[in-house]
């Protein structure tokens, strides 16, 4: 589970609060939809549950852990072991081949490895497997570059990566913002699909208020976050 | 944790191929000369240093020490004055004296300098670390009229025994200008030295005043004509001879011998020690030798520097490269050390392909350069000081990488997830 408790924090000291969060608590294995204009405190929110940024009040306890309490390192170590990532668009890395940025979560934590090679016996096995789920031809493309790729096809890619090793939560921010109507909510269902099999909690921010209907709880930023500025 | 970074290092270096190339090429071409210039002055210095040992003193007409040292040994530059036969025979039987080796100078073949000796010479003559000449072929002098090649004579003239070589008078080749009533029989080749004695042709005292016998003042003089069968008979003693190497019985007396000699009364001669006169070469030549090292680590410092823009210039379009490995996990330390990582993978590269140029340029150059110069460029395995010089290289190049490494760092610490466009 996710919950946020009193939580501030401003990116220079005499900014004005950028988030001002007093509850919010996400069950395990629930898909919530955060709705949030830009100005809404979103990356604020996004950086923070990463661990890539500190409270600098209240507590963030993630699973079974208060983040908040964590040195930059162990937040850090904490981020690989347990989320996956995936952002608007621009995801992966240019001069990585697609298999690469795939596995790329492996190389930072070795228990997403270790949980990837019990899955599918090895880590090239566990990506081909979610690649094939996202409906991308990996016998095709594995090697090729991911310049090559359409959006919709990157997003997939960015999506495997989010899901390799089995995370215990998939963060996204507007992963379908740059996706048209169609290939949009063909996306979720593949990433709802695999969240399901494998028991994730996802946390989906985005503007796009069309998609809430698809998740199990909708939430606006605006509510919850007393400093938002729109 | 270290292979994670090397890879994604080398694979995001060896994406921005171009601009990377040219820093590692500009880093390979400083490496290329900051060790050209080292290899050539080392090995100047030791081929220097090579071509005389043994020799305890070379006497000669009072001039600058190096100018003696230069004419007599490396066949540089030429003599003001001779030293009298009387002379040079009052100290050869001089009590402390154990040989002494004369030398005449002045005639050329083909332009090869002409060294007039006797058969002492390739008995006492050392060099390197204390090596006698060895003759490839033949044998010394037998005859007056006999020479001895060094080996490039033999070997660039395709000169075999028993050939017949006529001299020239004076260093040029001055058609009409030669002794060519007089012919030698190369009785003899050295084998190969390292030294400019491969360049020297070698006949014997005898042979040299015989050819000589009837000019006088650098022409023929005329109506006057010996033969070769002729001057035999004569008294082929010389008048004078250019400078002679003395060996001592012992070490002890070379300053002595040295005093004598420069205070000798008969006529203003010179006593060096080659040993104290190749340094005051080296003081000579110490100057230029500073600055050339100088500017070739100047290239060094400008070559670090192309790698540092780079770097610095690639890294604001690196962010969303740097957000993604945050967001996967990296730590911010990670994204310092891939930065040094790169610089180090380019110095590294930029050395490895400095050596490939530098040993190839030896491969190519090193003929040319011992025939044209006389310098002999050993290729051999780098030597501890130049490993030495690459290591701080590489060191600097990991601590210069630091610099962008931190922009990096304070860059992703700011920016964190974000990505930015």
């Amino acid at each position: 589970m996710i919950n946020l408790s009193n939580i501030t924090f401003r990116w220079k000291p005499d900014d004005s609060f950028a988030l001002d969060v007093a509850e919010f608590s996400v069950a395990t294995g629930e898909c919530v939809f955060i709705s949030g204009p830009s100005g809404s405190g979103k990356s604020t929110l996004l950086n923070l549950l990463g661990g890539v940024i500190q409270t600098q009040h209240g507590k963030i306890v993630i699973g079974e852990t208060d983040i908040s309490d964590l040195s930059a390192p162990e937040r850090d170590l904490y981020r690989a072991d347990h989320m996956g990532l995936l952002f608007q668009m621009f995801n992966l890395m240019p001069f990585l081949s697609i298999l690469d940025n795939v596995t790329l979560p492996c190389r930072f934590s070795s228990k997403r490895k270790q949980r990837a090679v019990k899955k599918s016996g090895s880590i090239e096995a566990e990506a081909h497997r979610l690649l094939r789920r996202m409906e991308l031809d990996t016998e095709e493309i594995g090697r090729r570059s991911v310049n090559l790729l359409s959006t919709g096809q990157q997003q997939r890619v960015a999506a495997a990566r989010a899901l390799l090793g089995s995370p215990d939560f998939v963060i996204a921010d507007e992963p379908t913002s740059a996706l048209d109507a169609d290939t949009k909510f063909a996306f979720l269902d593949l990433l709802f699909e695999e969240i399901k099999t494998v028991g994730s909690t996802l946390v989906f921010v985005s503007h796009d208020n069309e998609l809430g209907s698809q998740f199990d709880r909708t939430i606006s930023l605006r509510e919850i976050n007393r400093a938002a500025k729109v | 944790m270290i292979s994670t970074l090397l890879s994604l290092a080398s694979k995001s270096l060896t994406n921005r191929l171009l601009t990377v190339g040219l820093t590692v090429f500009a880093i390979s071409f400083s490496v290329f000369l900051l060790l050209g210039v080292e290899k050539i002055r080392t090995d100047a210095k030791a081929s220097f240093a090579n071509t005389i040992s043994g020799t305890d003193l070379v006497v000669g007409a009072r001039s600058g020490s190096v100018q003696l040292l230069l004419y007599s040994v490396f066949r540089i530059g030429n003599a003001t004055n001779n030293v009298s036969w009387k002379n040079y025979q009052a100290i050869s039987n001089s009590k402390e004296v154990a040989w002494t080796i004369p030398i005449s100078l002045g005639d050329s073949h083909r332009g090869f300098r002409v060294l007039g000796t006797t058969n002492d010479y390739f008995k006492h003559y050392r060099y390197g670390s204390k090596k006698h000449l060895r003759f490839e072929t033949g044998n010394p002098f037998e005859d007056v009229f006999d020479a001895v090649l060094g080996h490039e004579v033999a070997e660039r003239l395709g000169y075999n025994l028993n050939n017949k070589i006529v001299l020239s008078h004076g260093i040029g080749i001055i058609s009409g200008n030669d002794h060519a009533d007089k012919p030698f029989r190369i009785s003899g080749v050295l084998a190969k030295t390292g030294t400019p004695l491969d360049r020297t042709i070698h006949v014997s005292l005898k042979g040299m005043e015989a050819i000589h016998i009837d000019w006088r003042s650098g022409s023929p003089i005329p109506g006057m004509s010996v033969s070769a069968n002729e001057v035999r008979q004569l008294e082929l003693q010389p008048k004078a001879i250019t400078a002679f190497l003395v060996g001592l019985k012992s070490k002890l007396s070379i300053f002595k011998v040295q005093r004598r000699v420069n205070q000798f009364r008969g006529e203003p001669l010179l006593a060096i020690l080659p040993g104290v006169a190749l340094q005051e070469l080296w003081d000579l030549m110490s100057t230029a030798e500073a600055a050339l090292g100088l500017i070739s680590i100047f290239v060094v410092v400008v070559s670090l520097l192309v790698m540092l823009t780079m770097l610095f210039s690639s890294l604001n379009e690196r962010r969303r490269e740097m957000a993604i490995l945050r967001s996967v996990g990296a730590r911010l330390s990670h994204i310092f050390f891939l930065l040094v990582v790169e610089a180090g993978l380019i110095v590294l590269s930029g050395i490895l392909l400095g050596l490939l140029l530098l040993y190839s340029a030896l491969y190519i150059a090193q003929p040319i350069i011992e025939a044209e110069f006389g310098l002999f460029l050993a290729i051999q395995t780098l030597s501890t000081h130049e490993i030495t010089i690459l290591i701080i290289l590489f060191f600097s190049g990991l601590a210069l990488g630091a610099v962008p490494a931190y922009r990096a760092y304070r860059q992703s610490l700011s920016d964190g997830m974000n990505i930015h466009l």
